[in-house]
């Protein structure tokens, strides 16, 4: 994939393995006695081919962790890459285009524009950025989430379900790097919720995708290879094979003041 | 509770600072045109009457002719010789038993004077007389004019006196030497020394006054047997009303006033005159207001849509339906407070400047302090309140409307509500619209006119029902053919504006209002201007044609034979204007002073083209109406006493420059004293052979002295014309630059609303990736498409109502033919493009300011 960004690419070789890392990220709001250190120095790296989520309760900053990776935010310290792309320093020009390009999006609400048609909306990141679109991917990526009879239609038309669906074919008929998820099932009730974390988890299973979402869902997480716990601005822990009950009772966990020490248990 | 709701609006209009400052722009445009016209108008007024309170002060009772009533007709101004001499005698000799102390009499007549440069004074509208000097002595009033120290009063037929603005504006002082000419009559061009300057009551910019010694005054201007108005004195004991009454009995046939009327007649004269750049201005006004409406009515309908959780929550927690109506209009009372005397203080800097401006042009009005009475603060702010309350009502409404359950739900603020009723409404006015000025242009004449204009009234309606309707469609198709090499963006830009077609028709209509009535006047503009082309090469022959440019148009008779005397020029034909009667009704048409049939192309319907000295040709339009036909004698009566007989000796078709009748020389010249002849224009034929140029140039060296004479080719002549009425159409256009402004700041307001509105969307198209300029273009895009919508329904409905209604102008102007004017539609719809994209500048750039986050957060 081409990065149209021209970012400044950092001279160190990387690991090729990595589609997405933070390094030593800080964000902090505010100033003086009202600062809010929404992440203190969290570093962590998104191996490529695998899905991760990010769980924490809220104000742990795990929306925030995601918004800075994805290049819609920019931390107050700390090293952001996409792929072998430095996100400090790019300017607004160059990080819309790293986003349009590399980074595939599924959001809670509000994903698709309400006057166009279904396959409109799928094409649009590639359409507004110039680009052909690969139709026999498209249809094939159309054709395993269900949606070739709906293309003709608008958002208003749609189920819940199917509007997220739609999102979740908009961010992979680009082929990105990496497609973050925030809250992608929060509206949804459990059966379409499952529609759509499954074709999450194909995407990665059959597509070779990267994808990481946040959620507060442990069924949600339990779609996961690897689950990464926030709280007060810090991973506090990083774990892989985990059931829906196990992350359940962390969370829980984790919902106590006096939460240390991650679950003892291994998948 | 009440005042708790009073606290919400408040808080409400302080918390969106911007949306309240194009709102209340909005009303500021309206009422700030309302208050100037008022200010101005009532400012002007009040300098006039203060300068003629010291007109004709000491008069106690004037004589002067009575008018005909018909003024228009003559090109030489005045229609009346005056007051005979024998008048005068006779009061001289019963000055006792009338009771008269003191008699002045004046001779008067338009004039032109030279400047320093010798060019003529340009009075910008104001008069420009020569009279008598009165001494001082014998003045009704010893302190009605004065002559400045430095100078003297004039005397013999080579001294004048001339007012002190006139002489400032001409830069003349005295002993300065310069030319001048009489208008009408027989006077020549002559010299005349300035020996001194005039202070007179009621000197104002502009006006122009030189006065000569009685003798030379009653040489120049008089016929040597009239004067132009006594002015007398009473005696002692003797009271204004009683001197008035005792001439009119005396002098019945005359015009007998005192001095409180002279001064009445003069300020009522001014007064109309003012009225109707009243009514312009409240023109202007009525547009503001109008358009103001809708984006008024837009700008609530949109806060409401975005206050809709808010008001809800209010609703839920125990407000009544009519506590929201009420405040949604308080809310819209605040605005029209504010936006009304904001308009005030404006429209009184508005109406100083006009002031300034005028003044600044010498158009002759006096410059005095600023008058606000109560009218126009009343006005302004009535007006002010009750448009923004009438436009907010409905969105107030709605507003109440709200139920408490939408405040969980997520908001939905398309207008959704179906057009059905709206539309069917609008097309039931479109069809009795079209249908009166189909009917009207099949007409010609007042009538039919009046049709059309009621139509085009139906027409405005239909738009205001049908235009949301009829958006649709006709953006769909401007979107796909414009849009189109925008790629998506065009495509998003499109189904954006066609997202909302309440709101796009409201946004629009500022377009369409001010842009139909651009196409009305261009249409009106391009119909005159070909007609006066076609008929002027159509039915003039001569290659040359002098005029005159004063004041009154009026070229002396004495020109033509200047004209005659220069190498290459075969004939001249003047054309007179006639005034007369026949059968006791006022008549006015043309005399030929040669063979007009060889300067101008004649259509015989019937007898010949060749005028005898005592004969007439009438158009077959006149012959009809007035039963001239061919052989027929018809008699003509003089309005100075004698009758003359013609025979109708040709009858040709009517045509724009030859109606509605030509009456041969000599019956002319019993008609029209030599006092009184004015020529209209001098059409000049060319020996063969001749270089028309240098004729054309011989021409002017030999009229030069006559200071306002014009000489012109066929084309200049007909460009001249033109120039008249696009003139006439300037102030029309100005419309179009106030329309076009509030369209302008009416679709920012739209756009930045619908901005803030669509956050999270234009977020989320941030956050896959759209740039900050093509977020940009898409606003562009959007609003140059309804501009373009708006301007198109505009131009389409003004076309055709200006069609129509040139149609009806053929009952007074024969032979015009509707002529659409191409450049300036096309002109236009460019301009509206280039606007609306103006107008989108400042939205765009805050819309691509949008943070993709936003589409994320919970808001």
């Amino acid at each position: 994939m081409s990065h149209s960004a021209g970012a400044p690419l950092a001279a160190v070789p990387r690991q090729a393995t990595a589609a997405a890392s933070a390094k030593q990220l800080v964000k902090t709001y505010g100033k003086g006695e009202t600062t809010v250190h929404a992440l203190r120095s969290v570093s962590v790296d998104f191996a490529a081919g695998e899905f991760t989520a990010i769980m924490g309760p809220s104000g742990s900053g795990k929306s925030t962790l995601m918004h800075c990776l994805a290049g819609l935010d920019t931390a107050t310290s700390g090293v952001v890459r996409i792929g072998d792309i430095e996100l400090t320093g790019l300017n607004d020009k160059q990080m819309t285009k790293l986003r349009r390009d590399r980074i595939g999006f599924v959001f809670q609400a509000f994903n698709l524009v309400p006057t166009l048609t279904a396959r409109e909306n799928i094409t649009l990141p590639l359409d507004i950025a110039g680009r052909k679109v690969d139709k026999q991917w498209m249809d094939m990526v159309v054709d395993r989430l269900g949606l070739a009879d709906r293309l003709g239609h608008r958002p208003s038309e749609l189920s819940g379900g199917q509007v997220q669906r739609v999102a979740c074919a908009r961010a992979l008929v680009g082929r990105p790097q990496i497609i973050f998820g925030d809250e992608p099932t929060g509206n949804l009730d459990s059966r379409s919720s499952g529609e759509v974390l499954s074709i999450l988890r194909r995407s990665v299973d059959e597509f070779d995708q990267t994808v990481v979402i946040v959620t507060h869902d442990p069924r949600a997480a339990s779609y996961a290879d690897r689950v990464v716990f926030l709280a007060d601005g810090q991973i506090v822990s990083d774990q892989r094979g985990l059931s829906s009950d196990d992350i359940f009772e962390y969370m829980k966990h984790l919902d106590e003041p006096a939460a240390q020490a991650g679950p003892e248990q291994a998948g | 509770m009440a005042n708790t709701m009073r606290k919400v609006s408040l808080r409400n209009l302080a918390a969106h600072k911007l949306r309240l400052a194009l709102t209340v722009l909005s009303v500021v445009l309206g009422t700030s045109f309302v208050a100037g016209s008022l200010i101005f108008t009532s400012t002007i007024s009040n300098s006039f009457n203060g300068i003629f309170d010291q007109v004709a002060v000491g008069v106690d009772t004037q004589i002067s002719p009575k008018s005909s009533g018909n003024d228009a007709g003559g090109f030489g101004g005045s229609e009346t010789l005056g007051v005979p001499d024998s008048v005068v005698r006779t009061i001289e000799q019963d000055k006792a038993q009338l009771g008269v102390d003191k008699i002045v009499t004046a001779y008067s007549s338009t004039m032109t004077i030279a400047d320093s440069e010798g060019k003529a004074i340009q009075t910008g509208g104001a008069p420009s007389v020569g009279a008598n000097w009165i001494p001082n002595d014998r003045a009704l009033d010893p302190n009605s004019a004065k002559i400045l120290p430095g100078g003297r009063a004039p005397n013999g037929p080579n001294e004048a006196v001339l007012n002190e603005s006139a002489a400032k504006k001409a830069k003349l002082k005295v002993g300065s030497r310069t030319k001048v000419v009489v208008n009408s009559g027989t006077a020549k061009p002559f010299e005349v020394t300035i020996v001194g300057l005039m202070d007179i009551a009621g000197d104002a910019s502009g006006y122009t006054e030189m006065d000569f010694d009685t003798a030379t005054a009653k040489k120049l201007f008089s016929d040597g047997s009239h004067v132009a108005n006594v002015q007398l004195g009473a005696a002692q004991g003797v009271s204004a009303d009683q001197l008035k009454q005792r001439i009119e009995q005396r002098f019945p046939g005359y015009k007998v006033q005192t001095g409180d009327e002279v001064r009445q007649e003069n300020k009522d004269a001014v007064n109309s005159f003012l009225q109707i750049f009243n009514y312009i201005l409240l023109a202007f006004a009525a547009i503001g207001l109008i358009v103001g409406t809708f984006i008024i009515y837009n700008t609530f309908s949109m806060i409401v849509a975005q206050r809709v959780r808010e008001l809800a929550l209010l609703r839920a927690i125990g407000a009544a339906r009519k506590q929201i109506t009420r405040s949604v209009l308080f809310e819209a009372f605040v605005v029209g407070l504010i936006g009304s005397v904001i308009g005030l203080v404006i429209g009184a800097g508005l109406a100083i400047g006009l002031q300034q401006l005028l003044s600044s042009t010498g158009s002759g009005l006096p410059s005095g302090g600023l008058v606000v009475g109560p009218t126009p603060i009343i006005a302004c702010l009535a007006v002010g309140i009750i448009v923004t309350m009438v436009s907010a009502w409905a969105p107030a409404r709605r507003a109440s409307k709200v139920a408490p359950v939408e405040a969980m739900r997520e908001s939905q603020t398309d207008g959704a509500a179906s057009l059905k009723v709206r539309t069917l409404i609008g097309a039931v006015l479109a069809v009795l619209g079209v249908a009166l000025l189909a009917i009207g242009a099949q007409g010609k004449g007042g009538g039919p006119a009046g049709q059309v204009g009621l139509g085009a009234v139906l027409l405005i309606l239909a738009v205001v029902f049908a235009a949301p309707a009829l958006s649709r469609p006709v953006i769909g198709l401007l979107g796909f053919v414009l849009a189109k090499p925008f790629g998506k963006l065009g495509q998003l830009a499109r189904t954006n504006s066609m997202r909302n077609p309440r709101r796009t028709a409201a946004t629009a209509f500022a377009l369409t209002l001010g842009l139909m009535l651009v196409a009305v006047i261009g249409t009106l503009g391009s119909s005159f201007k070909a007609t006066i082309d076609k008929a002027v090469s159509n039915d003039v022959k001569a290659p040359i044609l002098v005029t005159g440019s004063g004041g009154t148009g009026a070229l002396p008779p004495t020109v033509s034979g200047n004209i005659a005397k220069v190498d290459g020029v075969a004939s001249v034909v003047s054309i007179r204007g006639v005034n007369a009667k026949v059968a006791g009704k006022d008549v006015s048409g043309n005399s030929p002073s040669g063979d007009l049939s060889s300067a101008a192309n004649f259509h015989m319907v019937s007898g010949t083209d060749r005028l005898p000295a005592d004969g007439l040709l009438v158009s077959d339009k006149t012959a009809k109406q007035k039963g001239w036909t061919l052989g027929k004698t018809i008699t003509f009566d003089s309005k100075f006493g004698g009758s003359v007989p013609v025979k109708v000796v040709g009858v040709y078709k009517s045509s724009a420059l030859l109606d509605p009748w030509q009456i041969g020389s000599a019956a002319y010249e019993k008609l029209t004293p030599p006092q009184l002849r004015a020529d209209f224009v001098d059409l000049v034929q060319l020996k063969d052979g001749a270089d028309s140029g240098k004729v054309q140039t011989g021409i002017e060296d030999a009229t030069a002295d006559f200071l306002t004479v014009k000489v012109q080719t066929r084309a200049e002549f007909a460009n001249a014309q033109a120039a008249t009425i696009n003139q006439m159409l300037t102030v029309l256009y100005g419309m179009l630059g106030l329309a076009l402004l509030i369209a302008i700041l009416g679709i920012i307001n739209t756009l930045a609303l619908s901005v803030v509105e669509r956050k999270r969307e234009i977020g989320m198209l941030r956050a896959v990736g759209m740039l900050r300029k093509q977020v940009r273009r898409t606003i562009y895009l959007e609003s140059m498409l309804i501009s373009i919508f708006g301007a198109l329904l505009g131009m389409v409905i003004g076309v055709a109502i200006g069609w129509c209604l040139v149609r009806t102008f053929r009952e007074w102007l024969t032979g015009i033919q509707p002529e659409i004017p191409w450049g300036t539609i096309a002109f236009t719809l460019v301009a509206a493009a280039v606007c609306g994209v103006l107008a989108a500048l400042w939205p765009g750039i805050r819309a691509a300011r949008t943070k993709p986050l936003e589409a994320i957060a919970d808001l």
